[in-house]
């Protein structure tokens, strides 16, 4: 009877709908191997295009984020993180033909760090826009989001203080971040330290990144910290944070079976 | 111009800003030393006042050498709390005090450890050039913020010498080590000429490195002249 409902609640698939499954299936499954059985590689992990100009993000009415700044960040950090972790992978993946396991525990802190920095990094540079493009400007107070905001902060303002001040105080070089836990379904705040990432702190999917080494802002900032962490929610993304916290959201409802079904659908729809 | 009186002052640099030049750039001793150890140096203070101003047992510590309060911070009669400030500001304070004292203006300093303690390198490392491989390995190969030192440990007439790195502003006496040696690699120590490059600074930092504050040091911890 429960398989009957199930089943009527099913989308019905069309042969067209069918196949599109059956060549996403096959494509995510082949980009999880990254070289053929002949160990040549296949696929490289490469840095993420920037959806706007290296300048964007310095508004002429203030520098954010200014070109430079940008720039060695995003081609010098960022690019020289790719780099390395390529390297390693190599490293490991003959580590793994070859049994070497003293090899591959050796390898894994360094992927931990070079992998992790490029993950963060990649969450960082698409959760910030140029104001012209809708950087700063907080979602329409219809949204799912943003009630859930209001219901757990009471308003927007209260969230950005609260992420500012502790991020303020971060020792050293990590990050700051909103992020969806999965068990409570809250939205909560998170440090990490280094380049761990978030999902390394338990049942989180990462909504917000904002970057706190010394490197993403000295050059623009120096020392202050505080100025940086003030000026930057001018070009926070929240369209991009929102829908961040809609994929959290329906990866829940649905189990993974229906969730690839369910994002078929949605990217029709998105577009 | 500093506020940074109270239990301790921000020390003078003992050379000009640009007295390291081409090595370590002007703007980033300015801000270094202007702002960043200041800043340690202020909240190492307050921390201080607040544990004064707190009474008990605690306020004895406001006497105590920084070196001390480094060496003992885990057995001292404070909270938690009162800890966490001497462990970040106070390690800052001293850590860049004595930063500042290993290096000299290239052409004014002592280029080699002598004496004795050049022999314990010798002995322990081999050579000199196979310590700063060593050194500038660690100092490279730190995650984020922190230092690397050499430090020598254990009996007075016969110490052992080790490489070590510290994260944030932790400082070796913390753990009985005793510093010989330090190098900054918080990102703000090389950032504005070097960026990403931290290995091109370390290789430029050795010809900062004045000798003499090593050798002196290692005659404190030894006794031995």
């Amino acid at each position: 009877d429960i398989e009957n409902q199930i089943y009527q609640i099913q989308p019905k698939m069309s042969p067209k709908l069918i196949i599109l499954v059956i060549i996403l299936s096959a494509s995510s499954i082949a980009r999880s191997f990254n070289y053929d059985c002949l160990g040549n590689e296949i696929e490289k992990y490469t840095l993420p295009n920037l959806d706007y100009e290296l300048d964007a993000l310095e508004p002429v009415e203030c520098s954010v984020i200014s070109k430079t700044m940008l720039e060695v960040h995003y081609n010098k950090h960022h690019a020289g993180y790719v780099n390395k972790l390529n390297i390693l992978m190599k490293q490991l993946q003959e580590a793994m033909i070859n049994r070497d396991l003293s090899k591959i525990v050796n390898l894994l802190q360094d992927i931990q760090f070079n992998g992790g920095s490029h993950i963060n990094h990649s969450l960082y540079w698409k959760n910030m826009s140029p104001t012209k493009l809708g950087g700063g400007k907080l979602p329409d107070p219809s949204s799912k989001f943003y009630q859930h905001i209001t219901a757990q902060w009471g308003n927007f303002q209260t969230l950005i203080q609260y992420i500012t001040s502790r991020a303020t105080g971060i020792k050293g070089s990590g990050w700051a971040w909103l992020a969806y836990q999965k068990e409570s379904k809250q939205i909560v705040y998170e440090e990490t330290l280094g380049q761990d990432t978030i999902s390394m702190k338990g049942n989180l999917i990462p909504l917000l990144a904002i970057d706190v080494w010394e490197h993403a802002y000295y050059i623009d900032y120096k020392n202050l910290r505080p100025q940086y962490l003030k000026q930057i929610w001018d070009i926070i993304d929240w369209q991009e944070v929102e829908k961040r916290y809609l994929e959290a959201i329906l990866q829940q409802l649905f189990c993974s079976k229906n969730y690839l079904l369910f994002q078929i659908r949605i990217r029709m729809k998105w577009n | 111009p500093m506020a940074t009186t109270g239990f301790h002052e921000l020390p003078e640099l003992p050379y000009g800003y640009a007295s390291l030049e081409p090595f370590m750039d002007e703007a980033t001793m300015v801000v270094h030393h202007d702002k960043h150890h200041a800043g340690y140096t202020r909240n190492f203070n307050a921390a201080l006042t607040a544990i004064q101003a707190a009474g008990g047992e605690g306020a004895k510590i406001c006497t105590m050498s920084p070196e001390n309060i480094l060496r003992q911070l885990n057995t001292l009669p404070i909270t938690p709390e009162q800890r966490t400030p001497l462990r970040n500001h106070g390690g800052g304070y001293w850590n860049h005090g004595m930063f500042w004292s290993v290096m000299a203006p290239p052409k004014e300093r002592q280029e080699h450890p002598t004496g004795h303690l050049s022999t314990a390198m010798a002995n322990t490392f081999g050579s000199l050039d196979a310590f700063k491989k060593e050194f500038s390995k660690v100092g490279a190969g730190v995650f984020g913020s922190g230092w690397a030192w050499l430090v020598a440990e254990g009996p007075q007439e016969n110490p052992t010498l080790k490489v070590v790195s510290t994260a944030n502003q932790d400082s070796p006496f913390t753990v009985g080590q005793f510093p010989l040696l330090v190098v900054d690699v918080w990102e703000h120590a090389y950032y504005l000429r070097y960026q990403n490059r931290r290995p091109d600074f370390l290789e430029a930092w050795w010809q900062l490195v004045n000798w003499k504050t090593v050798d002196d040091r290692y005659k404190e911890y030894t006794g031995k002249n």
